[in-house]
């Protein structure tokens, strides 16, 4: 027994001591071995911090395909250069940008969501872009138009977008309309209602609804379905407390609208505890008509749907609605993420970081992405549309003749998106009227300004 | 020695003498049929679920949505290499191996003695000292993130090889110091002051004769804390920004949020998740279920 | 007798303390005071703040959502108190019942669960909530009870029920164990004594077991507050604290807040009321039940 203890208590001596020496020896090594912060080592490589919403697991989808062959590609020609990159899925990513915003402790360069920065301008976590990108014209003189538009905020542009999409459209499958009775994709509100009503009695679920993480419904519906009642000069006047209110009846009537379609029994009894690809699953098992989502699902449905159900696939813009003040063309969309960079760097490495994000953003990343059904904001021109898959085609042909309009979470800052998406949900199991919802988003809206 | 005796007791009540009273044969067959059946149901309710995972990773999306219960035809293990070769598994595992021993290990020493100090003295402050430990079982570990993360920045140990050991120790604490104060104070004082008389010191006091008897309860603590460190997120996502540090929980999130299209991806992430501790289970579940029984009891 | 071992001095005491005290004040005390701190400013991460003094505890007082939340939680620990210790308790009995063949296994398999993750648990959870590929609407179609299928995790009136479900599962092995434990250190010769007066096996749990076990019971509810007040995983997986807020929990209204809303400030101050009120109940259920631990 008394051996044991012996060994036992030289065993925690041991450990105790690798600890304490762990700690300093370390501590005094860190800024060669673990180069982390902003500082070069000895034989003159630079680090770079980076941290994305791209992790690994996501390289065979398009966006990651393309993020990865960028990424690997700067690497092999800067061997000076150590980018020190991790990838977080969205949730975690935005646990963990918030933190480090928090502490003061951004990284190199980052992706910034549009409804984050008046927050972070005003917090000084970031400088405005608009010289370098006038000085870089080679590289973003070819972007789309709008590249910028929601990556500005005060007249000043903080971050370079690589994605630009639209992020609700309805995917429908046409053989279930058409066994349901319905001829052709309807033109007006009461139209599509009828549809539903027939989709139904075929046995079909109308709408495959994924809302679990409460941001389907307004972004990839509501963004759009909203301006078609209010026009987005109302939103704009509304956000800046300019005379439009979210308790104005043009809005509480879509909100009411999301209602009425619930109480039709419209979309799956499931929908608050299933996410957005499980709508995809329930469309691509021919148990739902239609879905909706954003530009990023088509290449989604092109890799994932079985051949039959990408066959009767096509696009559709959510309908005119009768008396709205929007365009009926209009569909919303935007960057959602921007690429931004810490103010507090060197020149020497502002000027590697610009590199970097030129890699992820321009030509070579454009064609990448493009080849697999992606939409980058680097326009190429000599890419050939017509070897892309069909359904890729129709949605450049969608969004050719209409504009973007603003979607609530790009726009919005923190506390008002959460109180639309939580509303939606409220509204869907019946526990708040469309008023109360209205009224609680316009004070979540006046409470953070 | 003189503590054996204790230990003893306890397990010999563990083998009580099987005399009953006869009632009617009958009635108890029947009452143990219904007994035995129930826990049956019950043991099958508490595996089926995580086996069910385990089976339904080895299908594929096809197979699977034509029969959810079916066993699968064929061993379909594409799943589980994507997941090690993205994961970078080996590295993951390694440190989450590291974390976990030194972590516990830490645990135990500090524990012990903490509550040693606790259960046997009265002294000016105990009752702040022991009220803060309290606080630390109830303390919603989101609330602090920001905090610990905007501190070990500060001092510099924020992303390094320990850093994870830090909050894990001092998080495994509370609840440790809880059980083991529970379990001395059962301990008979009788005990040390025979050894001080025989001229034993505080400290060998300590570890030869109150150690020895507590070793129920540091199993218990040994489990509780593994468990606690081996499945830590939160901390491990903001702590730590080197890839090459990370933990299985977060390496493994990535792949779990990535991979919702497909049910049997997601269930050999959800697997590759848990194997490791199963097995440990498996291997041990014994020692384990009489570490934490023995530990919790208080006479 | 007096020795200077068993009455230590006051740096003797202290300077076995000091390395525990010295790591838990930096990592949880020294934290803690600064989200105590945090919750005096209008903060939204970042360098600038804005010191608004007790305003957002006057909005924690006047917060519906909170205070629903705080239901809600309530409601969970009251279910997991009854469920983890009371089915934990009856099946300690019924596993320690002569009666009872291959108790080894189920002691192996009902104590199973609880080595899983939370996160795992919660995702394991989900699929087998769900409509079209779950194993619990499955189990249910098979024995024509068709009709008891609801919508788990969506309906508001069940959804509470719903994800109190998975954690309760989750540890009734590990009450189990704990309860099985001190029944058999329970003396055989007291239940002897009470079969040759006559006791039913229900008298002898009422008046024996039951009471020998008083301090067990301390001990678990403990646990089973302490762990449960704070709960967060499974649900965070399983609904995110919805549909809607109706399962919200204040440990996930305090995050929403946090890194949802980035109203850090307001956040911290959640966190603070809900560790005041943890600690009250705590200390109340300590006196209730157990005047005389310290």
């Amino acid at each position: 027994m008394k051996r044991k203890l012996g060994i036992l208590s030289f065993i925690l001596v041991l450990f105790v001591s690798v600890f304490i020496t762990g700690c300093s020896s370390s501590a005094e090594t860190a800024d060669e071995s673990n180069g982390s912060d902003s500082k070069s080592g000895g034989d003159e490589k630079i680090t770079i911090s980076f941290i994305h919403n791209t992790p690994k697991a996501e390289i065979n989808q398009a966006e990651g395909k393309a993020f990865y062959a960028q990424l690997e590609q700067f690497k092999k020609d800067h061997p000076n250069v150590v980018v020190k990159d991790e990838g977080y899925t969205s949730d975690d990513y935005r646990t963990k940008i918030k933190t480090l915003a928090a502490a003061n402790e951004l990284p190199d360069v980052y992706l910034l969501e549009g409804s984050f920065l008046p927050n972070f301008s005003e917090n000084g976590l970031i400088e405005p872009l608009n010289d370098t990108i006038e000085n870089k014209a080679d590289w973003t003189e070819n972007f789309m138009n709008d590249a910028f538009a929601d990556m500005t905020y005060n007249g000043n542009i903080y971050g370079i977008p690589s994605d630009m999409k639209a992020t609700s459209l309805i995917f429908y499958n046409e053989d279930i309309f058409k066994e349901a009775g319905v001829k052709e994709f309807p033109k007006t509100w009461a139209d599509f209602k009828d549809a539903i009503i027939k989709i139904k009695d075929a046995g079909y679920t109308p709408i495959a609804l994924g809302n679990k993480d409460k941001w389907v419904l307004q972004s990839c519906f509501l963004s759009t379905f909203g301006d078609r009642f209010t026009g987005s000069d109302w939103f704009y006047s509304a956000r800046d407390g300019e005379g439009a209110k979210f308790t104005d009846p043009e809005f509480v009537n879509a909100l009411e609208e999301v209602k009425t379609l619930t109480e039709m029994g419209a979309f799956n009894t499931d929908m608050n505890s299933i996410n957005n690809s499980a709508q995809r699953t329930m469309f691509y098992n021919k148990k739902a008509a239609m879905f909706f989502e954003g530009a990023w699902a088509v290449s989604a449905v092109v890799n994932d749907a079985p051949e039959d159900v990408l066959a009767s696939t096509h696009l559709a813009l959510l309908p005119a609605v009768e008396g709205g003040n929007g365009n009926a063309n209009a569909v919303s969309g935007g960057t959602s993420y921007g690429y931004t960079i810490n103010p507090k760097l060197s020149d020497e490495k502002n000027e590697l970081v610009l590199e970097l994000i030129e890699a992820l953003t321009g030509k070579g990343y454009a064609e990448t992405l493009k080849e697999n059904s992606g939409f980058p904001v680097y326009v190429t021109e000599e890419f050939d549309n017509s070897k892309l898959p069909k359904l890729t085609q129709e949605y450049f042909e969608l969004t050719e003749k209409s504009n973007f309009t603003p979607v609530y979470d790009m726009k919005l800052s923190p506390t008002p998106v959460d109180a639309i998406n939580t509303g939606l949900q409220e509204i869907t199991i019946g526990v708040k009227t469309p008023e109360q919802v209205a009224e609680e988003i316009q004070d979540a809206l006046e409470s953070d300004q | 020695m003189n503590t054996t005796t204790v230990v003893d007791k306890q397990t010999k009540q563990t083998n009580p003498n099987l005399k009953k009273v006869k009632t009617s044969n009958g009635i108890k067959r029947t009452a143990s049929l219904i007994l035995n059946v129930f826990l049956f149901l019950l043991s099958a309710t508490c595996l089926f679920p995580i086996i069910w995972v385990a089976y339904s990773s080895l299908k594929t999306q096809k197979e699977f949505s034509l029969n959810i219960i079916s066993l699968p035809t064929q061993f379909h293990f594409q799943n589980f290499i994507d997941a090690i070769e993205i994961t970078n598994m080996g590295t993951l595992l390694f440190n989450s191996t590291y974390v976990t021993v030194i972590s516990v290990v830490l645990t135990l020493v500090l524990g012990f003695v903490t509550a040693y100090v606790l259960s046997r003295f009265t002294f000016k402050g105990r009752a702040i000292v022991y009220t803060l430990f309290l606080l630390g079982m109830l303390i919603p570990i989101h609330s602090l993130l920001i905090p610990i993360f905007a501190l070990f920045n500060s001092v510099n140990i924020a992303n390094k090889w320990y850093t994870l050991i830090f909050p894990n120790v001092a998080f495994n604490l509370p609840i440790v110091i809880f059980l083991i104060e529970n379990f001395i104070r059962t301990i008979p004082k009788e005990l040390e002051e025979a050894a001080y008389i025989d001229g034993s010191s505080m400290l060998k006091t300590m570890f030869y004769i109150i150690l020895p008897i507590c070793k129920p309860v540091l199993a218990t603590a040994l489990v509780l804390s593994f468990l606690h460190t081996w499945n830590e997120f939160p901390f491990a996502l903001v702590l730590i920004n080197d890839q090459n540090l990370r933990t299985i929980p977060v390496g493994l999130a990535n792949f779990t949020s990535s991979f919702t299209v497909n049910y049997p991806q997601l269930m050999a992430a959800l697997v590759i998740a848990i194997l490791p501790v199963v097995i440990v289970y498996l291997v041990a579940n014994k020692q384990i279920i009489k570490g934490m029984a023995a530990g919790a009891i208080k006479s | 007798m007096k020795s200077s071992a068993l009455r230590p001095k006051w740096y003797v005491i202290w300077g076995l303390l000091l390395p525990t005290i010295l790591l838990y004040g930096f990592v949880v005390i020294i934290p803690l005071f600064n989200s105590i701190r945090y919750s005096f400013y209008k903060w939204m991460g970042g360098p600038l703040n804005n010191f608004v003094g007790l305003d957002n505890y006057s909005r924690l007082i006047h917060d519906d959502e909170f205070w629903g939340s705080f239901q809600h939680t309530m409601l969970f620990v009251v279910l997991c108190i009854l469920g983890q210790i009371g089915i934990g308790f009856l099946l300690a009995i019924f596993v320690n019942s002569k009666l009872a063949k291959f108790q080894s296994f189920h002691r192996i398999s009902i104590f199973f669960p609880v080595v899983v993750s939370a996160v795992v648990i919660g995702f394991i959870w989900s699929i087998i909530y769900n409509k079209d590929v779950g194993i619990l609407n499955w189990v249910l179609q098979s024995f024509n009870l068709d009709n008891l299928i609801v919508p788990w995790l969506d309906d508001p009136k069940y959804v509470m029920y719903s994800v109190t479900a998975p954690i309760i599962w989750q540890y009734i092995g590990l009450y189990m164990i704990i309860f099985l434990a001190s029944l058999q250190s329970i003396p055989q010769s007291l239940f002897e004594a009470a079969e040759i007066d006559g006791a039913s096996g229900w008298k002898k749990t009422i008046h024996i077991t039951i009471p020998m076990l008083n301090g067990t019971f301390l001990v678990a509810l403990m646990l089973c507050i302490a762990g449960n007040m704070k709960a967060f995983d499974h649900i965070f997986v399983m609904t995110g604290g919805g549909p809607g807020n109706s399962s919200m929990l204040m440990s996930l209204y305090a995050y929403t807040m946090s890194f949802d809303r980035m109203q850090m400030g307001y956040g911290s101050a959640i966190s603070i009321g809900m560790l005041v009120i943890s600690l009250t109940i705590i200390g109340l259920s300590r006196k209730l039940l157990g005047g005389n631990q310290s």
